[in-house]
């Protein structure tokens, strides 16, 4: 088996732990996941149904499997009432899948679904704040600064302390410096860093801002 | 026999995996939320069907290289990449000088591992970064053990002469 020189495993060394998510990464992307999961259409024709309903298939059901999440997700999607508006990642099967996707049983998620009050987090905005959140990272991703920077503003200026705050606040940054903003830029990147001093942002920050 | 694991259970243990492999497979920072979610909704679909004749690990990468995959041939379509350079790690709890150097190193890396193609990448990623025996990487990929040793061959060596041509450019610019 051909092996690497030392200076590409060293590379690899230094990449090995590279690329981890922080403990904010892992609870934003499963508040947003679990609202995703409540606006199935499985799950929203179940939440309407029979509360009593038995699993009906063998094995783990999808109701039981995702019970936690449900739990916060259905709250989302109580308290905002209105579960078109909340950010749902396409449910597109990845091309070449090669096993059959199997449908939650309408009738096995309500058993678990618990009312809005037993959510931990702050449902009731939590769909818009996403839903914003999403429309900057497209403009971002589009290169639509100036976009970027209004829709930070107007998220900001409603959510002053949202759960997104610290990616509203990279966008800012990154956005200033695409534009060719760098000092304003920087001094935003500085602002998340006083509130957010290990955000996995501020390298790329830095390296847009370069 | 379908697997006696939770969704909430996976999604515990292997958040991490996925976040990097995805970030691995050549996803920018931007997209990462949403395509770690897609792994995880297609897991939440599929969690039910999942036999347990792969390790869950395996399953995972599985999934997310067909994610990845996917949003790669997405973007291609739409005619461009994220105009903004690569998330580069968190370099921010070490000093600024190892931080930097620490960034540097992995932005090579992610334009190394860009000049291999899907498959390269995938397997040597899978033993490089991740560790994982050949076997487990056939697995992951539904390919046959042969053909990970024949693409991690021709990875590493594509991948050790992209460092040193990178090293010889460096040292004709010092």
């Amino acid at each position: 088996m051909t092996d690497l020189g030392p200076d590409a495993r060293a590379l690899l060394d230094v990449a090995r732990d590279a690329h981890q998510p922080s403990a904010a990464d892992k609870a934003r992307v499963k508040a947003l996941l679990a609202a995703s999961i409540a606006a199935l259409p499985a799950t929203a024709e179940a939440a309407s149904s029979s509360a009593s309903a038995p699993a009906a298939s063998a094995g783990t059901s999808a109701a039981t499997t995702g019970s936690a999440l449900l739990k916060i997700g259905a709250a989302v999607v109580a308290a905002a009432g209105l579960a078109t508006a909340v950010y749902v990642t396409q449910l597109q099967e990845p091309e070449g899948a090669p096993v059959p996707a199997v449908e939650a049983p309408a009738s096995t998620a309500p058993a678990e679904v618990e009312p809005a009050a037993e959510a931990t987090v702050d449902v009731s905005t939590l769909a818009e704040q996403a839903q914003r959140l999403a429309e900057v990272r497209v403009a971002l991703r589009d290169g639509a600064f100036a976009d970027v920077l209004e829709r930070v503003d107007a998220y900001e200026s409603k959510f002053p302390d949202g759960m997104l705050r610290e990616e509203a606040l990279a966008a800012r940054a990154l956005a200033l410096c695409g534009l060719g903003r760098g000092d304003e830029g920087r001094a935003a990147r500085e602002a998340l860093a006083e509130e957010a001093p290990h955000s996995a942002h501020l390298g790329r920050i830095d390296a847009a801002c370069d | 026999m379908a697997t006696e694991l939770t969704f909430e259970e996976v999604y515990e243990e292997h958040f991490e995996f996925v976040w990097r492999s995805i970030r691995r497979l050549g996803v920018d920072e931007t997209a990462q939320d949403d395509l770690v979610q897609e792994v995880f909704l297609v897991v939440y679909r599929r969690l039910a069907d999942f036999e347990g004749r792969s390790s869950v690990k395996t399953w995972l990468f599985g999934i997310a290289l067909r994610v990845a995959r996917t949003h790669r041939r997405g973007l291609a379509r739409k005619g461009g990449l994220d105009p903004l350079p690569p998330e580069m790690a968190d370099g921010s709890q070490r000093g600024p000088e190892a931080a930097a150097s620490r960034n540097e190193a992995l932005r090579l890396l992610d334009r190394l591992l860009d000049e291999l193609d899907e498959d390269k990448r995938a397997v040597f990623v899978l033993a490089e970064l991740e560790q994982m025996t050949a076997p487990e990487i056939a697995d992951a990929l539904g390919v046959k053990v042969n053909t990970v040793y024949s693409r991690l061959r021709a990875a590493r060596t594509a991948f050790d002469a992209a460092v040193k041509r990178e090293k010889a450019k460096e040292e004709r610019l010092s």
